[in-house]
């Protein structure tokens, strides 16, 4: 009887068990920026190109297209490449007026980049070359050179990056100076899609 | 992950490849501004000459080979309409404190024949001038100091370069279908009168000479650009190249009796 009272005691009687808990556990993030890709990076992009000083007089707002290629060296910094090309009418009281005339730039860009989790900021700036489709600009006394010249600026934007590894969305506007269209500058703001190898 | 790759790079070349093509380069060359007092009997004009590289020896040999082919024993044309694609875009200012109209008339010259409106109207003789612009704008009315811009086509030059070259090397006296002034006066595709002599298969020439002339009423300027559009790289712009010098016959019309 005694050794029955003893059994069942240890069974029915028992001590809870208790977690060793020592510190309090840190917050999870989700998604981890961690994860995200990293490297080698494309980009396509859309928008709008402005002209403005002088040449906004003739040449009117113009949809944008182009792309990027680049490399993360850091997670805060990337080089990349530029490509653009825009399309105008050229507008205004004048004999030209109502003729296409289309803009390509190319730039190599450096890129810094503040990252919170799925958001991005980043500030960029860069130069390259700019090339007018026809002399119509130089004729008209606005371009100084021929048809191409030097660019350089810069601009900034913001990115979200999506749960996918690899994709991300974003907006920026740049600001570039144009060397052969003096007293004139572009205003780009386009809205793209990144992928990262 | 591959799928996704080539998507990213198909999208890419896209994109670069439709940013950096070369679809529109056409070059525009300033016109000198023509002023017109108004009821001139000479009309005032400005002329332009293009300047085109001459064929180099392969080329004048392509040049030989495809009259060869053509076989209608005519030469085939170095600045030729399919290559070679002219534009002019102008703005006429009333300068007078009156309205008045305004007619546009723009002739010139191939390389084998020179239209002279001015020259024609004269050959004509007649106690009142009778102009035949080889392509003329609508009259247009324009209030004191107002402006108009406008554009004469590409397929306005055609049809011009047609009826040129039609004058010069196909000119048929017949007087049921007179080349002069038939195809001056109608458009080929909706009447072809005196054009029964061209061959079907003509390789048209390009103008090289550009006259605009103003005809006005009251005073008035005309502002010009001639945009060309050169396919094949024929304009003149590099000094290593010799510059083509064709020597255009004035076409000439019978005096009316």
């Amino acid at each position: 009887m005694a050794a029955a009272a003893l059994a069942t005691s240890f069974i029915v009687g028992a001590a809870p068990a208790r977690a060793q808990v020592t510190s309090e556990p840190s917050a999870v993030i989700f998604p981890d920026p961690a994860k995200f890709a990293r490297g080698f990076f494309t980009e396509g992009e859309f928008g709008v190109l402005w002209f403005t000083g002088k040449a906004s007089d003739e040449v009117s707002p113009g949809f944008a297209v182009g792309a990027r290629l680049g490399y993360d060296i850091f997670r805060f910094f990337a080089l990349q490449l530029h490509l653009l090309g825009s399309t105008h009418q050229t507008q205004g009281d004048t004999p030209t007026s109502g003729q296409l005339l289309q803009a390509y730039q190319g730039t190599v860009e450096g890129k810094l980049t503040l990252r919170i989790v799925q958001w991005s900021f980043f500030a960029e700036g860069g130069i390259g070359a700019a090339r007018m489709s026809s002399n119509l600009l130089y004729v008209r006394g606005i371009a100084e050179k021929y048809r191409t010249g030097f660019t350089f600026g810069g601009g900034a934007g913001v990115d979200y990056h999506m749960l996918s590894r690899h994709f991300s969305f974003g907006l920026r506007a740049q600001y570039y100076l144009l060397s052969e269209l003096p007293g004139s500058q572009d205003l780009i703001t386009t809205m793209y899609l990144r992928y990262t190898f | 992950m591959k799928k996704h790759n080539r998507l990213v790079l198909l999208a890419i070349a896209a994109t670069t490849a439709a940013a950096c093509s070369d679809i529109n380069t056409p070059i525009y060359f300033q016109g000198e501004t023509v002023e017109a007092a108004g009821g001139e009997e000479t009309i005032p004009f400005s002329g332009m000459t293009l300047k085109f590289r001459a064929p180099t020896e392969k080329e004048q040999m392509q040049l030989d080979a495809q009259r060869d082919a053509l076989g209608y024993d005519q030469d085939v044309p170095w600045i030729s309409r399919d290559k070679v694609h002219i534009e002019v875009s102008y703005k006429v200012t009333n300068l007078s404190d009156q309205k008045g109209d305004f007619t546009l008339w723009i002739d010139g010259a191939s390389e084998y024949t020179k239209y002279d409106v001015q020259a024609a109207s004269m050959a004509l003789g007649g106690d009142d001038p009778i102009f035949f612009p080889l392509v003329t704008t609508l009259q247009r009315e324009l209030e004191a100091g107002a402006s108009f811009s406008g554009i004469v086509r590409e397929d306005d030059f055609a049809e011009g370069e047609l009826d040129l070259d039609a004058l010069g090397r196909w000119n048929d006296a017949d007087p049921a279908s007179p080349t002069f002034a038939g195809v001056l006066v109608n458009r080929s595709d909706v009447n072809p009168v005196g054009l029964n002599l061209v061959p079907p298969n003509l390789v048209v020439p390009a103008m090289f000479e550009i006259d605009v002339r103003l005809k006005t009423g009251v005073p008035m300027r005309v502002e010009y650009y001639v945009r060309v559009r050169d396919d094949d790289d024929r304009l003149w712009h590099n000094d290593l190249d010799d510059v083509y010098e064709p020597a255009p016959a004035l076409f000439q019309p019978a005096a009316i009796m």
